[in-house]
């Protein structure tokens, strides 16, 4: 009896020292100075088709190398075996750290992929994954595969499951489109053939809010993304910027039937819960904080466009930012210590982050055009923005140490207004 | 004696719908000769231009000037500094033209639109469109134009006159234009 308790506590020991241990094994995603990590990821194996196993290296290489955290090396003869790695020299001759092996296969109409993991500098087995599938759900596989391996290495789950949407326009309409994280897929969620601007996802990423001038004035739009069925709001004056909060179906928007634009809290269905602000001049933009209590909101009391901070039990507020007089679009990152926004310096606009007690401001976009709209990736580690650096607005990632910049998609017209997802389908 | 005032009843209605039914004639032939007349000068004007009287031209210039009010009051912006909804003085004339022609109009209802410039972020322009388009609203209240004839409209930054980047469009785009219902 003793050695069977002490057997189950050590067992329980042993399993929570394991995770503890994968947590903080390889990467530490909160640290300024984090290093990619190298991984060699050469062809897949395959029997019944090379460009399958050409395509699944390279959508794994692609998936990786978008979350910041890797440095995929391609090429080199692919694995003949993957039950049996036997490591090759040449891997640790071009720096890498850590493999991925696959193999993908055909049978029966259906597709049987066989990924792993290895480290290879202790030369041992991190993860894995045997997916059987239809062909067109290849992507998928691969992606939940590089899903695991980020939550193996970070202890978060990353963000190939998520979706971005923004505004495309072309010859003079704005359009709400949606693509996959790494602007894959992208297509139109509205064709009004208006003006449509500022999609925002509800916590749960079933809903997509905007603003449209479809019925002629600013209203906002509520759809579900399911069954395409839309509610609208449109109250007199403007009605405009909602913003979910998190872990409920409710939104709030900036709303002027009163005379003066001022934030409510609104029912995922459009009913006015609360109002929010009571202050005399504009009060726009809010974002919510994780614990769904806080937010963050443009109020221009002291003459110039300020960010402050709003507490939705108490009513109360705390201004924010003091440096530049001309600061906007508030975005609270998922984890809840960091806030995105943008700034003007020397007239053009720029990407700051800010912690919520005011401290560790930090500019992440220097120069070349106006760079705006920031939006938090679900794992914080990312954020999408607009920029018109090269010339008409594209969107653009770049992540929280602000050391890198990736242009997301081309499109044809420009692209605005970047909201970026939760985790949809988990 | 009930007996015979229901016959002097039936008569009277009788007598009535004779005459009206009679009259209706008669206007139905007024309106068949009327018709024909107007067809007749409508044919003989083109003839009667031919001759003599071609070099006459005559203009209504009590209507063009109405419409020239007109086109002015729907074409003159009002447009404001950067970042900011105040009614700049030099404006106030344009406005003043605008409320006497709306006091002259009574039945006309008007939408009063807000556009900003492109600098600062697309929701809080829309925002500050919207307060341009008050500040001029409140000044058509002050003047006397009932509330009901006047509908606000922010396009904020969404619909530019010039869709260049410097000081001379920016100044072009931060206005508050007026249209007719």
């Amino acid at each position: 009896m003793f050695f069977k308790i002490f057997f189950t506590l050590f067992f329980i020991y042993a399993s929570f020292a394991a995770n503890c241990f994968a947590q903080v094994d390889y990467i530490d995603i909160n640290s300024p100075a984090m290093r990619k990590i190298p991984i060699a990821i050469p062809n897949f194996q395959s029997a019944s088709s090379d460009s399958l196993a050409v395509e699944g290296s390279r959508i794994i290489s692609n998936a990786l190398d978008f979350t910041g955290y890797f440095r995929s090396i391609g090429g080199g003869s692919s694995i003949d075996n993957v039950e049996n790695i036997i490591f090759q020299n040449w891997w640790l001759d071009m720096g890498a750290e850590m493999l991925v092996a696959g193999k993908i296969d055909k049978n029966n109409g259906k597709i049987e992929v066989e990924l792993r993991l290895f480290d290879i500098l202790s030369e041992r087995l991190l993860i894995g994954k045997k997916y059987r599938g239809s062909q067109d759900q290849l992507r998928k596989i691969l992606l939940k595969f590089c899903s695991e391996i980020i939550y193996r290495l970070t202890g978060s789950r990353g963000v190939f499951f998520s979706k971005i949407a923004f505004v495309s326009k072309n010859s003079g309409k704005k359009e709400i489109y949606v693509c996959e994280f790494d602007g894959y897929n992208s297509r139109p969620v509205t064709k009004y053939n208006s003006i449509s601007t500022t999609p925002a996802w509800s916590d749960d990423g079933s809903h997509l809010a905007y603003t449209s001038f479809k019925n002629g004035k600013a209203d906002i739009f509520i759809k579900n993304l399911q069954d395409n069925s839309e509610i609208i709001i449109n109250k007199k004056g403007t009605n405009i910027t909602p913003a979910w909060v998190k872990g409920k179906f409710e939104l709030t928007a900036s709303l002027s039937f009163s005379g003066d634009p001022e934030i409510y809290l609104l029912t995922g269905k459009g009913k006015i819960i609360k109002r929010l602000t009571r202050q005399a001049g504009i009060d726009v933009s809010p974002s919510w904080a994780p614990d769904g209590r806080s937010f963050v909101f443009v109020s221009r009391k002291t003459g110039k466009p300020q960010l402050y901070i709003g507490n939705y039990l108490t009513g109360g507020f705390n201004r924010l930012t003091y440096e530049h007089n001309y600061n906007q679009e508030p975005c609270w990152s998922p984890k809840g210590d960091k806030i995105a926004f943008t700034a003007l310096v020397e007239g053009k606009t720029n990407i700051f982050v800010i912690n919520t007690d005011g401290g560790g401001l930090t500019r992440l976009t220097y120069g070349g055009g106006d760079n705006e709209s920031p939006s938090w990736a679900p794992d914080g580690s990312l954020i999408v923005f607009a920029s018109t650096k090269e010339g008409s607005s594209g969107l653009y990632i770049i992540s929280l140490h602000g050391k890198e910049q990736r242009r997301l998609l081309n499109l044809p017209g420009e692209q605005t207004s970047p909201a970026w997802s939760p985790v949809l389908n988990k | 004696m009930l007996k015979n005032f229901l016959k002097g009843l039936l008569f009277l209605m009788a007598i009535s719908a004779l005459l009206l039914t009679t009259a209706c004639a008669k206007k139905d032939l007024q309106t068949d000769s009327a018709a024909t007349e107007e067809r007749q000068v409508a044919e003989q004007q083109p003839a009667g231009k031919t001759d003599g009287a071609a070099n006459l031209e005559e203009e209504d210039l009590y209507g063009k000037t109405l419409e020239e009010a007109r086109i002015n009051f729907m074409n003159e912006d009002i447009h404001f500094e950067f970042d900011s909804y105040r009614i700049v003085p030099e404006y106030v004339t344009i406005l003043q033209t605008k409320v006497r022609w709306l006091a002259s109009h009574p039945g006309i209802a008007m939408i009063v639109e807000g556009h900003c410039d492109d600098r600062g972020t697309e929701a809080y322009n829309l925002s500050l469109g919207e307060r341009r388009a008050n500040a001029v609203q409140q000044f058509l209240l002050d003047a006397g134009i009932e509330a009901s004839r006047i509908e606000l409209v922010s396009f904020g930054e969404e619909k530019p006159l010039d869709s260049a980047s410097n000081d001379v469009a920016w100044a072009k785009n931060r206005r508050s234009h007026f249209s007719l219902k």
